[in-house]
């Protein structure tokens, strides 16, 4: 319930830290990316999909994007898939240099390589998950239009109305490791912890799902913070607590922070507190890596989109989705959809020498690596690009400051029988690239949404 | 409604004469509230008939496709029975043929024979004299409300005789009907400004044609809202300035060319090369407006292939035929292989009183 109450604290039952640090550790250290699982992978091109492509399973994955799983016998700090075992479940390494943090520790293997452990759990990808956003072996390219998985073999194309294709079990005694759902944390009811994009993280939200923001300090914000009120019969669950406020309300607290949720704020997945004050946060409980030369700006119409260290807009390539009468203009209009952005990848971005006077591949720095939603795109000739959620990203020549985004929607399409096709390209090299086989065929810019 | 459009035409004048900079001393921002293809259809310019309906079109392919009519019989009455509805549309879908092997016309028009549909011979159709031929231009109409002859809108006799997209400005086309209920919603609106010394006289007037930030602001009814403010979206690739007279309350203006993005997964851009627009003020205060120039075919063909199979079934009719009829029809800008790529073509407009403000600018909204 959220409900505006009395200003003024009188009460409080978790002190604040003098200086608090912000809530929420990273997601991912370094070698760890982060996949959606199923359907959330985009292979799939119904028009449910084109509007809206739900993420209920984040999967932590190596930099491959191969799922990770515990193994259910291991002990806490030890790998006992050893051998044969290891033969299918190869451990997860930790690159050079990487340091263990939080839930994030390594253990030390019999042959002397360090494999990374969540909780303690060891970690470990299967031998039979070929595509990112596998699980026991059951790719989500089964879910789209026929094609070869990244083992060769046929998949996908199930005709309308035919049977869903069966699925290999799951194997005995090991279990995903889930980024989210989020079951790690102790909540009371009046709470969940939902992926919040604009923030880059997992945050709490209220049981309408309204992003929720921690307080740093104990000066009460303004008007525009609407303090979460908690069940006067409540009792402090894990870490949270709550404050009797100056009317005698009870006020959520976690981590001795008092919660607020933002006026301004309209919808579910909003963000708009961010900046707002600078004693204010998100309430995390984990967040999204976000390389150092990557910024998040605010454009006139579009909300939050990734930027360059320079704040000028980045962009991905897009293809075709029938998404006839849905929303690609509104803000979030068109899905991630990763196994397009890494079908598309460079050599099917096509975009040519002309297409690179304006277009530029935004640099990952030397020693980057995959981590989180973030990989590297490297170019034939060497070059690094930085790619999120699976699409290599560029920008645009004619941004000229942070927040433009006159790229955006460049397009172009492509049928036969048309010499003057703007792309100059032949419907067979684009028609595989997450375009229906029944519709039409092309790619464009498209800001990066967070 | 805050201000009135003389109040607020006073305002502007005053920030105009304060920054010494007055381009036009009065301004009036409309938003467009329908947009179609400029049809005239009547009883005459189909004399041999319009073309078939997709029910019976898709039955045509199949026996072209070299079914027997007890084929086709057998697969139609297992399709209206229920006991099969996917056979039919799962052929007619691929029907294409290349390399000997089965492809979809929307993305491949040309693996399909030209099923030579029928254009329309009309003596109307709306637009301008592009060419500059005036009535010597070899296929020229006649525009219906002006009378100017040697009007240049081939796209008009190309989809002329397709059912769905038949109709008057009063009588919407099926097809445009059903598209607009799309763009409306999933397209930024379109802002028309209009300004001149004295837009009550006529003289030289100026005609802005831009993107908002916002959609259509519509009422409760779904109609388009009348009166409401807009911020322009400041992205220099959507604005379009025509320059032109405005003589006994008609207005026409040229721009060498038009370009507004659209959507990607719809219609990816309108464009407009030697582009022209004729607007004139209704006695509700709403405007009236023809938007004409050549078309690159493949940008409106586009905007029909791009939705496949249910775009043919529901709202196009047979697409290779649409195909064909652009390609021939197509009346300037040839490539290099000789065959042109782009087809006269006008569009109707209407748009209501709105208000607009640049985001970031200081000023009032006009």
């Amino acid at each position: 319930m959220r409900m505006r109450l009395g200003l003024g604290l009188v009460l409080v039952l978790s002190a604040a830290p003098a200086v608090a640090a912000p809530l929420g550790e990273v997601a991912t250290p370094p070698g760890i990316t982060l996949e959606p699982l199923g359907v959330s992978q985009g292979y799939e091109l119904g028009k449910q999909t084109a509007t809206f492509l739900p993420r209920e399973q984040i999967a932590y994955a190596d930099t491959s994007g191969k799922t990770l799983y515990t193994l259910d016998a291991d002990p806490a700090g030890k790998s006992t898939c050893v051998d044969a075992c290891a033969a299918d479940w190869k451990p997860a390494p930790v690159p050079r240099g990487a340091k263990a943090f939080g839930r994030w520790t390594q253990i030390k293997r019999g042959d002397g390589t360090l494999q990374w452990a969540l909780a303690g759990k060891a970690l470990y990808t299967f031998a039979k998950d070929i595509d990112p956003g596998s699980v026991f072996g059951n790719s989500p390219a089964r879910f789209g239009p026929q094609r070869r998985n990244g083992a060769g073999e046929v998949v996908g194309g199930r005709a309308y109305g035919a049977p869903a294709p069966k699925d290999l079990p799951p194997v005995p005694g090991w279990t995903p490791a889930l980024a989210f759902p989020v079951t790690s944390a102790v909540l009371p009811t009046d709470f969940a912890v939902k992926e919040v994009a604009d923030a880059l993280a997992l945050v709490l939200v209220t049981h309408d799902a309204m992003t929720v923001y921690a307080l740093d300090g104990k000066k009460e914000p303004g008007k525009s913070w609407l303090p979460v009120g908690a069940p006067q019969l409540s009792s402090a669950v894990g870490d949270f607590a709550f404050n009797v406020r100056a009317d005698g309300i009870k006020q959520w607290t976690y981590k001795g922070r008092g919660l607020y949720t933002y006026a301004l704020d309209l919808a579910p997945g909003d963000a708009n507190g961010i900046g707002a004050d600078k004693v204010m946060d998100v309430a995390a409980m984990a967040r999204y890596f976000l390389p150092p030369n990557v910024t998040v700006q605010t454009t006139l119409a579009r909300g939050k989109v990734l930027a360059s260290d320079k704040g000028l807009t980045l962009y991905r390539r897009e293809a075709h989705i029938d998404q006839t009468g849905a929303g690609h203009n509104l803000r979030r209009g068109q899905p991630i959809r990763p196994a397009v952005g890494r079908e598309i990848g460079l050599k099917n971005a096509r975009c040519d020498d002309a297409c690179r006077k304006h277009w530029h591949p935004y640099a990952a720095p030397a020693g980057a690596g995959a981590q989180g939603q973030w990989s590297v795109a490297v170019h034939p000739d060497g070059f690094r690009q930085w790619a999120y959620q699976g699409y290599p990203l560029w920008t645009y020549d004619g941004d000229a400051k942070p927040g433009d985004m006159n790229g955006n929607d460049d397009s172009m399409y492509a049928f036969s029988g048309m010499a003057h096709a703007p792309s100059g390209v032949a419907p067979e090299a684009l028609v595989d690239i997450g375009t229906p086989q029944d519709g039409g065929i092309g790619l464009y810019w498209l800001i990066a949404s967070p | 409604m805050a201000l009135s459009h003389r109040c607020v035409r006073w305002i502007v004048a005053a920030v105009l004469l304060a920054a010494a900079t007055p381009a036009r001393a009065e301004s009036r921002t409309y938003v467009r509230s329908w947009f179609s293809q400029a049809m005239a259809s009547d009883d005459s310019d189909c004399p041999g008939g319009v073309n078939p309906p997709w029910a019976d079109q898709r039955l045509k392919i199949l026996a072209d496709l070299g079914y027997t009519p007890q084929q086709v019989e057998t697969m139609l009455s297992a399709e209206v029975s229920g006991r099969d509805r996917a056979t039919i549309n799962q052929i007619v879908r691929m029907r294409g043929r290349k390399d000997g092997q089965p492809v979809n016309p929307y993305s491949f028009p040309d693996s399909v024979t030209d099923p030579k549909l029928r254009a329309a011979s009309g003596r109307y159709a709306y637009g301008f004299n592009l060419d500059g031929k005036g009535a010597a231009s070899p296929n020229g109409f006649e525009d219906p409300e002006t009378h100017e002859k040697g009007v240049n809108n081939e796209l008009a006799r190309a989809l002329g005789c397709m059912r769905e997209f038949r109709g008057t400005l009063a009588t919407y086309p099926l097809y445009w009907d059903w598209t607009w209920g799309q763009l409306k919603g999933t397209e930024p609106a379109w802002l028309i400004t209009v300004s001149g010394d004295d837009l009550a006289r006529d003289g030289p007037v100026t005609v802005t044609i831009e993107r908002a930030l916002e959609h259509l602001r519509a009422n409760t009814d779904g109609s388009a809202r009348r009166d409401a403010t807009y911020r322009i979206d400041p992205d220099p690739r959507s604005r379009n300035v025509f320059e032109g007279v405005q003589k006994s309350g008609v207005i026409t203006a040229a721009a060498p060319a038009m370009r507004m993005l659209q959507d990607p997964l719809v219609a990816m851009e309108f464009r407009l090369s030697r582009a022209r627009v004729r607007l004139k003020t209704m006695d509700d205060g709403t405007l009236d407006i023809m938007v004409g120039g050549y078309q690159p075919w493949g940008d409106i063909y586009y905007s029909f292939a791009a939705g496949g199979a249910g775009n043919e079934s529901c709202s196009t009719g047979d697409m290779a035929g649409i195909y064909y009829l652009l390609r021939k029809l197509a009346d300037a800008e040839p490539d290099a292989t000789g065959r042109n790529a782009a087809i006269s073509a006008t569009y109707y407009m209407q748009a209501l009183p709105a208000f607009s403000v640049a985001p970031g600018r200081p000023g009032v909204a006009r």
